[in-house]
């Protein structure tokens, strides 16, 4: 049975995009058939880390939403591109970076019934074992559909007083909306706050489990989404924690 | 105490008729009407035969109670060989309120 994972920040530059991107590759090189949904139509990014520019797109969620291809065809299997061994695949499905199309989403809204149908489709079509579905900061309707399906929810945030309140929110609409396991990320910690200390800290704040405390670092920042970290960086400290991490998620 | 047929009647109709729901609706429902309706939107759909297990109720009520459902506009009912299904009914995205000229403004930006 395919399992829905959600990635989450009520405030945006948390790192969620790249979360879902590592978390997704690290699920590819255990020889998963991973799906990946950008559904921050109004402000993708996720694409970036895979390598694809507007040219490389033929298809989007939008052009789904608005009948014009299948959700199949929206997906690119984008694990090529990635030149690693990877075991299993990695299937993206855009969303559209052209402004005026953006702008017609806005503008003119779409079917969310679609869109929840789309999920569905595209595990069953490209016979996924997990979709991963990289979702707009904050609240709104496609944010609060991805979390109602989800079987797993990370909640991406970062040590700071603004996310705290924010992921205060978020963890309350989960727990009403029945999510079945849920857990916390708290990325970009200084180097110099002890990990443990956080995550004790998030947890009894929350309630919640931690699943990973990721320090801040430099070679993610200089890496600038030109990639994926866990396939340039293997041995890095953070790659074995965002493997913990994904082990907490989908044990 | 009246049992949880009952219940969720009670609530159902009390409700304004929709023409579907939206997630952020889901989160307005009593803790026992949003369990059924977020397990029918976590399943996709379901069989009538399926909401009856689920639910422990009696077929006729849990027919019923999903007919109000789609009468209040939360569900659509539809057949799969010859079973009842159901799914969930979700509102279609608005667009965003803001002045034409705007829209016309980008628009030309854009093009």
């Amino acid at each position: 049975m395919a399992q829905i994972v959600s990635i989450h920040s009520f405030r945006g530059g948390t790192g969620k995009s790249n979360t879902a991107a590592n978390l997704s590759a690290l699920l590819a090189m255990e020889g998963r058939r991973v799906g990946v949904i950008d559904t921050d139509i109004q402000s993708p990014g996720i694409h970036v880390l895979f390598g694809l520019s507007e040219e490389d797109m033929p298809h989007s969620l939008n052009d789904y939403l608005w009948g014009k291809c299948g959700i199949e065809q929206a997906a690119m299997d984008v694990t090529p591109r990635l030149k690693a061994d990877l075991k299993g695949h990695i299937f993206l499905t855009p969303s559209s970076i052209k402004a005026g199309e953006i702008a017609r989403v806005l503008r003119e809204g779409y079917d969310v019934g679609l869109l929840n149908d789309g999920f569905r489709e595209l595990i069953n079509k490209l016979k996924l074992d997990v979709l991963v579905i990289d979702t707009h900061p904050g609240l709104n309707e496609e944010t609060l559909l991805s979390i109602a399906i989800s079987d797993v929810l990370a909640i991406v945030m970062r040590p700071d007083q603004q996310d705290y309140q924010g992921t205060g929110v978020t963890v309350d609409v989960a727990r009403k909306l029945d999510v079945p396991r849920m857990k916390l990320i708290v990325n970009k910690v200084p180097a110099c706050f002890d990990p443990e200390v956080v995550k004790a800290q998030v947890e009894q704040t929350y309630g919640c489990e931690v699943a990973a405390v990721l320090p801040h670092s430099d070679e993610m920042m200089i890496l600038a989404s030109a990639g994926i970290f866990v396939l340039r960086y293997p041995d890095h400290q953070i790659t074995a924690t965002l493997k913990q991490a994904l082990a907490k998620l989908l044990p | 105490m009246a049992n949880l047929f009952d219940r969720l009647q009670a609530e159902i109709e009390t409700r304004q008729r929709l023409e579907g729901i939206t997630p952020a609706d889901l989160l307005d429902l009593s803790p026992e009407l949003r369990r059924i309706m977020n397990m029918i939107l976590r399943q996709g759909e379901m069989s009538l035969t399926d909401v009856v297990f689920e639910l422990d109720l009696k077929p006729s009520e849990a027919r019923e109670l999903l007919s109000t459902l789609v009468g209040k506009g939360y569900l659509k009912a539809f057949e799969v060989e010859g079973e009842q299904h159901y799914k969930t009914f979700l509102a279609r995205k608005r667009g965003r309120e803001v002045p034409l000229n705007i829209w016309e403004a980008l628009d030309s930006k854009v093009r």
